[in-house]
């Protein structure tokens, strides 16, 4: 019997409803009267450099590049809008200030790298070193495909194969590898009763010309760490065309956006 | 119970009876026409003031654009009475697309692949009366001279369209960009004119060439047999190429509308030259390389 009083109940409830809140279609005079689609005017002043803007056809080599993009400028009134059939409105600035536009049009490539070119030179450094007790020091091994090749070179404490003991930390500086591996081998030799939780970390951290890390391994705990990694190539830019715009245009007018479906056209 | 449930369904179906749906309300649904963006431009210009576009090339002599207009057709070109022009409208917009469609390659092989449709109103080609489609577009161009002198010339576009242009790209096995399309242009009238004067120009045909009524017509490639495509070649030199009609695909080729190249009037200061036409354009195959870019 409850059950039934609770359907009935439910009924008298759903006609109430249906009742109270029948539908009624909106048109779009109605819509255009919602608040909020009033739109959004905007001004700004941009100030942006981007480094260059690439196109490269193959992995390794040949790029179109648009280098040292300046764009500094100000507009005043543009405006964002939804109109009443849906499409988003963006209303063009009166007036666009441009201080300056600039790139460089550049056919680049990669190339051989000419130790006597310094633009050729990449200088990074490797930092390696035992975070733990490492009484007897560690071991740090380098090999790669492009290393050594004869335009690599080495500067500072680096040790190959060999134990460097009494040191917790070395660092060297390499020169136009383009692929590097890298182990560092800590030796966790403290057995004694004083020692028993010491842990020696491996840690390796490469570093670029600007002080940045550019990649790094081994922090958390292991006694042997392994880093591979390849460096950019060094990439030779070939100078086409500069351009540069500066001025004042006065404009007017917008451009809508809407979803358009499977327009035909022409073919 | 049963009394109840029917009561219960009764009254329901008698609030909530379904109605057809017409086209009109479909039309209304979002996203059911799929993924194309659609585009119009409502009275838009712009008109450049004191500006200055510099293009350095490695000789030392710089091509300079300092003045700049884009406006609807027949307006002042500055000022107040400036108006804009419209491009487009929601029935027939400037669209981007991806869409699947077959790709035959140059053996005759068909694939289907994702292509990257852009194109402008089919406007006049299609036949519909969009308002006001034609805009006026001009620049001023300064070419400076090693030795000082300076030549002004204004490159005039009156009342130009571009309905029914489109550009297909994709990607073609073995990289580089793989593309087809077409340029339909028309120009009621192409001024070039020698500018001493700063300012607009003065539209007196006696200093310029004039050609009125101008249309170009280009097929370039087509997915299904002729793909044109821009590579970089090992030597990092540029090549476009559309492909080599061949016994695959010649059946096709000689069966699509040609190219054509009209101009009804053509005068070089008061000289009359009268009508042009070039018609039949038929590109069998095109390769253009450069050869100093290193």
């Amino acid at each position: 019997m409850t059950l039934i009083k609770t359907m009935l109940l439910h009924s008298c409830l759903l006609m109430s409803i249906h009742s109270l809140a029948e539908l009624v279609p909106v048109d779009e005079s109605n819509l255009a009267n919602v608040s909020g689609q009033a739109g959004i005017s905007l001004d700004s002043t941009v100030d942006l450099t981007i480094g260059n803007i690439s196109y490269q056809q193959r992995p390794t080599d040949s790029y179109f590049m648009l280098n040292d993009i300046t764009a500094r400028y100000s507009y005043v009134g543009a405006t964002i809008d939804v109109t009443a059939q849906g499409a988003l409105r963006l209303g063009l600035p009166e007036t666009l200030h441009i201080d300056e536009f600039s790139f460089g049009l550049y056919n680049s490539r990669t190339a051989t790298i000419d130790i006597n070119n310094p633009d050729d030179i990449q200088t990074y450094t490797i930092y390696a070193d035992t975070l733990g007790n490492a009484y007897d020091g560690f071991t740090l091994n380098i090999s790669g495909t492009s290393f050594d090749n004869g335009s690599t070179t080495f500067t500072d404490d680096y040790v190959n194969s060999a134990t460097l003991a009494g040191n917790k930390n070395t660092h060297l500086t390499i020169e136009e590898a383009t692929d590097i591996s890298i182990s560092l081998t800590s030796e966790d030799d403290c057995s004694s009763f004083f020692c028993d939780n010491a842990e020696d970390y491996a840690h390796i951290v490469i570093v670029d010309e600007n002080g940045n890390i550019v990649t790094q391994a081994g922090q958390s705990g292991t006694n042997n760490t392994n880093l591979n990694y390849s460096f950019a190539s060094p990439i030779n830019n070939h100078f086409l065309m500069n351009v540069t715009l500066t001025g004042t245009f006065k404009m007017g007018g917008a451009i809508e956006m809407f979803g358009a479906g499977q327009v035909a056209y022409k073919r | 119970m049963h009394y109840f449930l029917l009561f219960f369904i009764i009254s329901a179906s008698a609030s909530a009876e379904l109605t057809p749906i017409n086209d009109s309300n479909l039309s209304n649904v979002n996203g059911q026409n799929g993924a194309a963006i659609g585009f119009v431009w409502d009275n838009v210009y712009a008109t450049g003031e004191d500006i200055k576009l510099t293009l350095d090339f490695d000789s030392g002599i710089p091509l300079v654009f300092t003045d700049f207009y884009w406006v609807g057709h027949d307006s002042a070109r500055k000022g107040d009475g400036v108006y804009g022009g419209n491009v487009g409208s929601y029935d027939d917009p400037f669209f981007l697309n991806i869409q699947e469609e077959n790709i035959t390659l140059t053996d005759g092989e068909t694939i289907t692949g994702t292509t990257l449709v852009t194109a402008f109103p089919e406007g006049s080609y299609k036949g519909s009366n969009l308002d006001a489609g034609k805009m006026d577009l001009g620049a001023l161009m300064t070419l400076e001279h090693a030795s000082g002198n300076t030549d002004e010339t204004w490159l005039l576009f009156n009342g130009m369209h571009l309905d029914g242009t489109y550009l297909k790209s994709w990607a073609p096995d073995g990289g580089g960009l793989a593309m087809s399309g077409e340029i339909n242009f028309h120009a009621d009238e192409l001024i070039f004119q020698t500018a001493t004067i700063a300012g607009a120009p003065s539209n007196n045909p006696n200093s310029a060439w004039q050609i009125s009524e101008f249309d170009l017509y280009l097929p370039i490639g087509h997915s299904l047999y002729q793909p044109a495509t821009l590579t970089i070649s090992e030597e990092q030199q540029v090549i476009f190429e559309i492909a080599a009609v061949n016994s695959n695909t010649a059946a096709e080729f000689y069966a699509a509308p040609t190219g054509s190249f009209r101009a009804d009037n053509i005068t070089l200061n008061d000289w009359n030259a009268g009508a042009s036409y070039i018609e039949g354009i038929q590109l069998q195959h095109l390769k253009v390389q450069t050869h100093d870019l290193n």
